[in-house]
């Protein structure tokens, strides 16, 4: 992959967007700057806009009012920007679906005007170079089912990175994956950060994902903080952006959010709960 | 066994019978590796209902049976779109009351409109009644199929795994929704004579369903299917004939019996392997 020269638009640039579904705004006022090189986390309580703004960058959500530009490209439903990868989160996935890892990468070839249902040896050439870049080539002819989540992971990547596209976007990448799985996943992006992709994700994970982030962005129906973690990941700032008060630790360059919820406390025995009701 | 497979041929509408019967189990053998794959057995289930309603209203107004049934489906198509796009109801209950509405409607036509048409034989489907419409009309939705399969093979795949990323990579999934239904039409339509409204909707399950059990690849449970469509629908035929059953239920017990044969056969093999892994095991 190339470097990407000064002049190359920005991978993300999203001015003043309001954006939702159906006439309903679920995202407000929202403007967001991504170069390439850059890999951006992107937190926030359920239903803040996250799935949304990756909707948005793709032309799956409606734009109401405002900008938005992918790499120079304004999408809509009818023209999805190229040179866009997506990986969705895993349990949208039917796993037992009848495809190996190479069928599913190859899926990701894109020439939906070719005549033919087989894919040529050149195609297949390079399905098996990325699986291999990834680590993944020993595993081509395998069923999907058989996949661990980590490797249902680098297989989506895989697709995402078919024919170098510059801007990936992934809906949580590291959701219900062990310790192991997120760190491969993590360095996976970082490497891909360095060749001068842009990588966007979502992530509920404050401390194990976002922390480690070299930029994150906070998201409540708009852009409530964004820089790095040690910058953004604040008490004032997560109270705004989740509407609960939490704590945070600081060892060194590593931060910890604590939620300042008190323990909840044993369940009365049956006796007190009868006293109670008998009030 | 030579005059039992040879006799039955000797007659011109068995002929023509088994030569529509064999494209049109193909055809619901290639078209329910997407029906199963997509969970949608449903719409099979209630477009060929909807049929009925149209060929009642169709032969009343002394219209053909395929245009009553094209305009039944057609019409069943878009008030189920409708329906499912009001706040509250989703497909599945659009279709219930949609398409068995217009399955009574044609029901209660011909029960009070005279017609030449036997309802046993619309219900059940029939051998009998084959003709060179049938033939032709089977043979051209299975060139179409085939035509739009081999065109559009990678989008209609990409979109019944993962509908979502295939948007994001530039395929026109509505379109390809579309595509679907219009062959789910076009494959029960052709379906009627030979196969019968109630029957149609477990010849595009079970052939996939059958194959799903044996095979892990899409292409392969494509091929598969299509095949076990295929010979299910010309041995159930051989059964209609010879134990004079109407030929839907031939079709479709034939291929019932495959699938218990084959569910219980992968069952035995999954336990034989389980019982050899432990004697591994405790050596």
């Amino acid at each position: 992959m190339s470097d990407p020269s000064r002049s190359d638009p920005p991978a993300v640039l999203v001015t003043g967007a309001s954006a939702g579904y159906g006439g309903r705004a679920v995202l407000h006022d929202l403007s967001l700057r991504i170069e390439a090189g850059e890999l951006v986390g992107l937190v926030g309580p359920s239903g803040a806009g996250k799935t949304t703004l990756l909707r948005l960058l793709t032309g799956r959500a409606d734009l109401l009012a405002g900008q938005v530009e992918v790499l120079g490209h304004r999408p809509s439903r009818r023209r999805p920007p190229p040179q866009v990868g997506y990986v969705p989160q895993l349990d949208q996935v039917d796993w037992d679906f009848p495809l190996t890892v190479e069928q599913v990468v190859l899926l990701g070839e894109g020439s939906w005007g070719a005549r033919r249902p087989w894919f040529s040896r050149r195609e297949r050439a390079a399905a098996r170079a990325v699986l291999e870049r990834l680590g993944m080539g020993a595993l081509a002819a395998r069923s999907i089912r058989a996949l661990s989540g980590g490797q249902r992971q680098r297989m989506f990547l895989a697709r995402a990175l078919l024919h170098d596209r510059r801007l990936l976007l992934l809906d949580e990448p590291t959701s219900g994956v062990d310790v192991a799985t997120r760190r491969e996943v993590l360095g996976v992006l970082d490497e891909l950060r360095a060749e001068g992709r842009a990588v966007v994700l979502t992530t509920h994970d404050l401390n194990q994902v976002a922390a480690l982030l070299p930029r994150v962005v906070c998201l409540s129906d708009t852009v409530t903080a964004d820089g790095r973690p040690t910058d953004v990941l604040t008490p004032a700032v997560l109270e705004r952006t989740y509407g609960a008060p939490m704590r945070v630790l600081r060892d060194g360059n590593r931060i910890v959010v604590v939620d300042q919820l008190s323990p909840i406390a044993p369940a009365p025995d049956l006796a007190d709960l009868d006293r109670v009701l008998a009030r | 066994m030579n005059e039992v497979l040879l006799e039955p041929l000797g007659y011109p509408f068995f002929v023509r019978a088994l030569l529509a019967g064999s494209l049109v189990g193909a055809l619901c053998g290639a078209l329910s590796t997407f029906v199963v794959l997509r969970r949608m057995s449903y719409i099979g289930h209630g477009l060929a209902h909807a049929v009925l309603g149209g060929v009642g209203v169709g032969l009343a107004f002394g219209a053909d049976l395929y245009v009553g049934a094209l305009v039944a489906t057609i019409v069943a198509g878009v008030l189920i779109d409708r329906v499912s796009r009001r706040e509250g109801l989703h497909a599945d209950a659009a279709i219930g009351i949609v398409t068995t509405a217009i399955f009574a409607a044609g029901v209660a036509i011909l029960a009070v409109v005279p017609t030449r048409v036997s309802l046993e034989a619309l219900l059940f489907g029939t051998i009998l009644g084959v003709d060179r419409l049938d033939l032709a009309v089977a043979g051209g939705v299975a060139v179409a199929f085939a035509a739009v399969l081999l065109a559009r093979y990678r989008p209609l795949v990409f979109t019944t795994f993962d509908p979502e990323v295939a948007a994001v990579h530039g395929v026109r999934t509505g379109r390809m929704e579309a595509l679907f239904h219009l062959l789910t039409a076009a494959v029960v339509v052709a379906s009627v004579r030979v196969l019968g409204v109630l029957l149609i909707a477990a010849a595009v399950v079970i052939p996939a369903a059958t194959a799903r059990l044996l095979v892990r690849s899409f292409g392969v449970l494509l091929v598969v299917a299509t095949g076990l469509g295929l010979a299910t629908s010309i041995l159930g035929l051989y059964v209609s004939y010879h134990l004079d059953v109407p030929s839907g239920p031939g079709i479709v017990l034939v291929g019932a019996l495959g699938f218990a044969g084959v569910f219980a056969g992968t069952a035995v093999a999954g336990r034989l392997g389980l019982r050899r892994a432990r004697a591994a095991l405790a050596r």
